[in-house]
């Protein structure tokens, strides 16, 4: 019997898309998500951080093939993988609903903008670059810190270093489940521990610039009533949901190609889903003529 | 309300404020088609020869009854074919015994449409959402449709849970773009867009009898089951008046109307005992029928699984 996995450029194809993430600066490429990818977000729990991750590094890879640790990169790099995922798969117009909560309006209110626009508008800063009289500098010492120093003042008898890195999706996925995350993440990222909260703040200005959280507040104002609106749009549980939609139809195509050219389901999962949905749709076409 | 600090942002990855809405994707009620497997227009609407699988599965039996899945739930008695013969997809799997209409697929225009690749399943939790478009794909219609297809539609929908869109996700409203149609192109939200009459409108079938490119098996078949079934065209189909379409419905003395379809039952061959009786809903009048007689029913439209032209 013939099988979809005896074609030698079935699971391989070629990258959708290719990106630049915005933190780490590495090239990526996007491949073609294929059945696999749609069971694992159907078939995780929803909204979960070990999913983006998980589909991150499925469908991510260097320009040279090499797997990626996004174990280790930036909240920021995934967040904004996953919406050049969605710009490729999807496309870049990114529309959504929301209701004003206005007492007597409840008026439907359409949010629509540019994925591309909004990673522009989250554009990272380089360390090196004096901020509110900080200077942010690479470690030599440890790579992947950074140290703030404030800017020469002889006006101080010594001088005051910190020391920082961004926080890891590991960071994030190891504080997700505690009481106190921010806590658990200011131990694993700012040395020394202990610092007051003022002196924190000014870290934390730091890492947000040079990784500014794509997850945050959009506000807008009701075209019927003039309430200010706010909703708040996290991309990765957005995207997630989005790409959760699309693969709800993995198993009629199953059904319908093992029905039809009796393949089996690991060969239907491997191919590259728009070749699958293309067979599905021309199996389902044949089966109404 | 001051805004959370950076780590706590990572940490929680929460609104600022609990009352706050979360941005939702917006649901998709059907699944997005790849480019590859659409057809291009003129190919929808190639006439092709109707599969008249329905003549050909009668059983052998003297007089079986073959449920007519419609809104009146009229009962026709077919009698039993001359000789079998099948043409049908290997994959259907329509079981023996009464048959219903619902494999009939006349031309590739309504399987473009209504009944072919056109036929989308939304998503399980999305299920709900769909009888309202389907009625709503009717909302053109003239007033006549319009009365009878919205309870038609759902029921159909009950039956046939698959949504009616096409290949490009959205709506087309063939029975309702055909040129002179007062109500063609009435609807102006954007998912539910009308597609040009030239693709849309169903071909004739005389024509399509005619057809000179017509498959060899389909046209024994029809040769072969023209004693029992005759599809013909109602009478000024091409010159009806705007508005007017139940008019010839009306004046049609003989026939099952199945949209703008007459389905004329005719006299089996000898050996065929005769046709006991049409069962129909109180709403409509039982109309006796002998071995030759005809028995008239509308059918309402929007219906998915029919695959017959609509009017």
């Amino acid at each position: 019997m013939y099988s979809p996995a005896d074609v030698e450029l079935g699971s391989h194809p070629t990258a959708a898309a290719s990106c630049r993430l915005p933190v780490s600066g590495l090239f990526m490429e996007i491949r073609h998500p294929t059945g696999h990818e749609e069971m694992l977000l159907l078939e995780r729990p929803a909204q979960s951080a070990e999913v983006a991750v998980a589909l991150a590094q499925r469908l991510g890879r260097t320009a040279d093939g090499a797997a990626i640790a996004w174990l280790e990169l930036s909240v920021t790099d995934l967040d904004a993988f996953l919406l050049y995922i969605r710009q490729a798969l999807i496309g870049d117009r990114l529309t959504a609903d929301v209701w004003c909560r206005a007492p007597d309006c409840g008026s439907r209110i359409e949010i629509s903008f540019s994925v591309a626009a909004y990673l522009q508008r989250y554009q990272p800063t380089r360390s090196g670059k004096p901020r509110r009289g900080w200077i942010v500098a690479t470690s030599h010492e440890e790579p992947g810190w950074f140290r703030l120093t404030p800017k020469p003042n002889p006006a101080r008898s010594r001088s005051l270093e910190l020391r920082f890195r961004l926080p890891t999706i590991g960071d994030a996925l190891a504080a997700t489940n505690l009481s106190d995350g921010e806590q658990e993440l200011a131990r694993r990222c700012i040395r020394p521990e202990n610092l007051p909260l003022r002196t924190r703040r000014i870290i934390e200005a730091a890492m947000e610039a040079m990784a500014p959280p794509l997850s945050g507040d959009l506000e807008g104002i009701c075209p019927d009533c003039g309430a200010r609106v706010t909703v708040y749009f996290d991309p990765r549980q957005f995207c997630l949901q989005e790409f959760r939609n699309r693969a709800a139809f993995v198993y009629e195509d199953i059904d319908t190609l093992a029905q039809r050219y009796c393949w089996s389901e690991h060969a239907i999962l491997a191919m590259p889903n728009t070749r699958r949905s293309s067979y599905a749709e021309l199996a389902r076409q044949k089966r109404y003529v | 309300m001051a805004a959370p600090s950076y780590l706590r942002q990572i940490a929680t990855r929460q609104a600022t404020e609990p009352g706050h809405a979360m941005l939702a994707p917006r649901r998709i009620l059907f699944r997005p088609i790849p480019s590859l497997a659409s057809r291009p227009l003129e190919m929808e609407a190639e006439p092709t020869p109707p599969r008249l699988a329905l003549a050909s599965r009668i059983p052998q039996a003297a007089a079986t009854p073959m449920a007519v899945s419609s809104p009146i739930d009229a009962e026709l008695h077919m009698p039993a074919a001359p000789r079998e013969r099948e043409l049908r997809h290997p994959e259907s799997s329509v079981p023996e015994g009464p048959r219903t209409l619902l494999s009939a697929t006349p031309n590739a225009a309504d399987q473009g449409t209504l009944d072919g690749p056109a036929r989308r399943q939304a998503p399980t939790v999305n299920r709900p959402f769909a009888p309202s478009l389907v009625e709503h794909a009717g909302s053109g219609s003239n007033a006549r449709d319009r009365t009878s297809a919205a309870p038609a539609a759902h029921r159909a929908e009950l039956a046939h849970p698959e949504p009616v869109r096409d290949a490009t996700g959205i709506f087309h409203l063939a029975i309702d773009t055909k040129p002179g149609n007062p109500n063609a192109g009435r609807d102006r939200r954007p998912v539910f867009a009308a597609e040009g009459p030239a693709s849309q409108a169903p071909p004739r079938v005389d024509q399509r009898l005619r057809g000179t490119e017509m498959p060899r098996a389909a046209a024994e078949l029809i040769t072969a089951k023209e004693d029992r079934i005759l599809l013909t065209p109602p009478p000024n189909r091409g010159l009806r008046e705007p508005g007017a379409s139940t008019k010839p419905r009306e004046a049609a003395s003989g026939g099952v109307h199945i949209g703008s379809l007459e389905v004329h039952v005719t006299a089996p061959p000898v050996t065929v005992p005769p046709v006991t009786a049409v069962s129909l809903p109180p709403s409509f009048p039982p109309s006796p029928v002998t071995r030759s007689g005809r028995a008239s029913a509308p059918l309402a439209r929007g219906f998915p699984g029919f695959g017959l032209v609509q009017s």
